[in-house]
């Protein structure tokens, strides 16, 4: 019941000279505060929950981005001048708490604070229900934002390796490398292959049957059955396959007689090493000692030049060593595989000799191999080029091509013994081309 | 008389209100006190029913003077409520006090943010990638090593036969490179021995 008197008599009393300089000092330490704001990043009363307040009676509403801004400025100047208001209210009373009494009272004193009158009665009500309210306000915590940042993983080098090997493994069986200068291109991405003993045989034989077709018809048809049957019944004399050769030779003409012979010589550059294999298992001597005795003498020269170009080309691999044995390990798992198909489908008596040979001594035997390839290859892609020139002059402009474009200069290198360098140009190229297409 | 009061109404009606609506009617009563003793000194002492009831005014307030500004936009034919009609509305409803210290506010804001919108509409510098163009070299090299490790072996072979341990240390680039050399007899092969080669050859184009 005197709350009641109280707040009737209020609005009567008027406020003493010191509560008016109180409010007076009040506005205008606000105005000095405002003038020295200089950051509008921290608000004390979070926009979120402004906005649902401003929400709430009205429903949605459109607003400037200044407007929760401004309302948060504005109510804080409210609850501070109501608060005053409130605490000088107390002292009349002889109080340092403020109570709910004593912001009624203030609301009461102030003419603009005429709209909370409602409040007022609304609060008298609740006033009998004070624990009920208690429960429910809870005041609003933001949470906080966690982003967490998304790393790509970078392609190491060893994942491209990784990438590169097994689609060579997977292409080699089905391959056709067609009978042009190009195919350094398509060699390269054969890595994991059969062993070098065999191919090098087969490839011996592939070859002569592709050289004698572009010169006669004739000779195509009667050779291929001369060559896979004496080579499949006399594989363990080395001897037999070199008079071959020499026959092949013959047959093609006078004008190719040079270039065959250094083919002869080549061969022969092999002989030295495959003796030493045949005398632990048991094979004829004498006639592959005579053998290599003869050609060494023709071939003479030959050699000279292979050696010469062999060690120009030394500088190239010495940096880069380190790099290409990375991929070692997967190399022999698919070479084994594909060895073993090789040997099953192109020549079966082959499985014995060159089986136990591999076994025996395979480092040896993988070095010794490895050497007689290279200077192979090199003095095939030699005659090849002679062929395709001055045999049949019409199929030049199916061969043109930046591989020949790159060859053609070495006609006059030839000369010289230069021709190994144009053909490691070329395998530079063909590299490059491959890591691109990789890539 | 007033604690008489509360236990007297300790007993009656509890389901008047809805927690969620509860919550988004009311500014949280702790920023609302914080902002209440800034105002005070330091040796007075707020009840929670005080806190309450400033609570319940301060968003009353809101209302009010936002319920003004919406009723003029409105009138206006205006969607949006802004700075202006704030203002406005606490002139007319009688809070001229406020107006001075808030019109400065209210400047002071729309300065700083419009130096903030110049800065933020930067556009940021675009990265460059080095990846790509570290993965050629290496690519590069490791062709080249084959290469040059054949030719070494070639050379030395001939004139000074290896020793155990050097040989089997030359062994893997030696062999990969080897290996390269036989794929163009494979292929040869299977092209002039069997009638199957016809698809080999057309998969090889």
């Amino acid at each position: 019941m005197d709350r009641p008197i109280n707040i009737r008599t209020s609005p009567r009393t008027p406020l003493s000279l010191s509560e008016q300089q109180t409010i007076k000092e009040f506005w205008r330490k606000k105005q000095e505060e405002i003038e020295a704001i200089e950051d509008f990043g921290e608000h004390t009363i979070p926009v979120t929950c402004l906005k649902k307040v401003i929400c709430a009676k009205k429903g949605k509403m459109m607003m400037t981005s200044d407007t929760p801004t401004f309302m948060t400025k504005a109510c804080k100047i409210f609850v501070q001048e109501l608060s005053l208001s409130a605490w000088m209210c107390a002292n009349s009373h002889n109080r340092s708490i403020v109570l709910d009494s004593d912001i009624a009272e203030s609301i009461a004193s102030i003419e603009s604070y005429g709209f909370l009158n409602d409040v007022l009665c609304a609060h008298l009500e609740k006033y009998k229900s004070d624990t009920h309210l208690q429960s429910i306000k809870n005041p609003h915590h933001n949470r906080a934002i966690n982003q967490s940042p998304t790393y790509l993983q970078p392609l190491s080098h060893q994942y491209q390796m990784t990438q590169f090997i097994p689609q060579s493994t997977r292409y080699c069986p089905f391959i056709h490398i067609p009978p042009t200068l190009p195919q350094t291109n398509d060699i390269h991405m054969h890595l994991p292959l059969p062993l070098p003993p065999i191919t090098y045989m087969t490839k011996d034989l592939v070859f002569f049957e592709k050289g004698i077709s572009n010169n006669d018809d004739a000779i195509d048809l009667v050779t291929p059955p001369q060559l896979l049957p004496e080579a499949l019944s006399n594989i363990p004399n080395k001897c037999y396959m070199c008079n071959i050769a020499s026959t092949d030779t013959y047959c093609v003409g006078s004008a190719k007689t040079c270039n065959f012979i250094a083919e002869d010589g080549d061969m022969v550059f092999h002989f030295p090493y495959v003796p030493s294999k045949p005398f632990q298992l048991s094979t004829s001597l004498p006639m592959t000692n005579g053998g290599c005795s003869i050609y060494t003498d023709i071939t003479e020269l030959n050699h000279i030049k292979l050696k010469v170009t062999h060690i120009e080309k030394s500088t190239y691999g010495i940096n880069p060593e380190a790099t290409f044995n990375v991929i070692d390990g997967q190399q022999h798992a698919g070479d084994e595989t594909t060895a073993a198909n090789h040997m099953h489908t192109e020549h079966g008596e082959l499985d014995a000799e060159f089986v136990t040979t591999t076994n025996a001594n395979a480092d040896d035997n993988n070095i010794n191999w490895d050497e007689v390839d290279m200077a192979s290859d090199s003095m095939l892609m030699e005659f090849w080029r002679d062929v395709m020139m001055k045999e049949d002059p019409t199929s030049l402009p199916d061969t043109i091509s930046t591989n020949d474009t790159i060859l053609d200069p070495s006609d006059m290198l030839e000369l010289e013994g230069c021709c190994d360098d144009s053909y490691l140009l070329d395998d530079v190229m063909s590299n490059t081309s491959n890591d691109v297409r990789h890539g | 008389m007033p604690d008489s009061d509360n236990d007297e109404s300790g007993g009656p009606s509890n389901a008047d209100f809805s927690s969620p609506r509860e919550q988004d009617r009311f500014l949280p009563i702790a920023n609302v006190s914080r902002i209440m003793k800034k105002a005070l000194p330091a040796n007075a002492k707020i009840s929670k029913d005080g806190k309450e009831t400033v609570q319940e005014c301060v968003s009353e307030f809101i209302s009010f003077i936002t319920g003004e500004a919406s009723d003029k936009c409105q009138r206006e034919k205006r969607k949006t409520i802004n700075g202006d009609d704030l203002l406005w509305a606490m002139t007319t409803l009688g809070f001229e006090d406020y107006v001075e210290p808030l019109k400065l506010y209210l400047h002071k804001f729309r300065e700083l943010e419009g130096d903030k919108a110049a800065a933020g509409s930067q556009p940021p510098p675009p990265p460059s990638s080095t990846h790509n163009g570290a993965g050629v070299p290496v690519g590069y090299g490791m062709y080249g090593a084959g290469g040059g490790s054949g030719m070494i072996m070639m050379m030395g072979q001939p004139m000074y036969p290896p020793a155990a341990s050097s040989g089997y240390s030359q062994q893997p680039p030696h062999h990969q490179m080897s290996m390269g050399g036989k794929g163009g007899a494979y292929g040869h092969c299977d092209g002039s021995s069997s009638s199957p080669s016809g698809l080999r050859r057309h998969d090889g184009l």
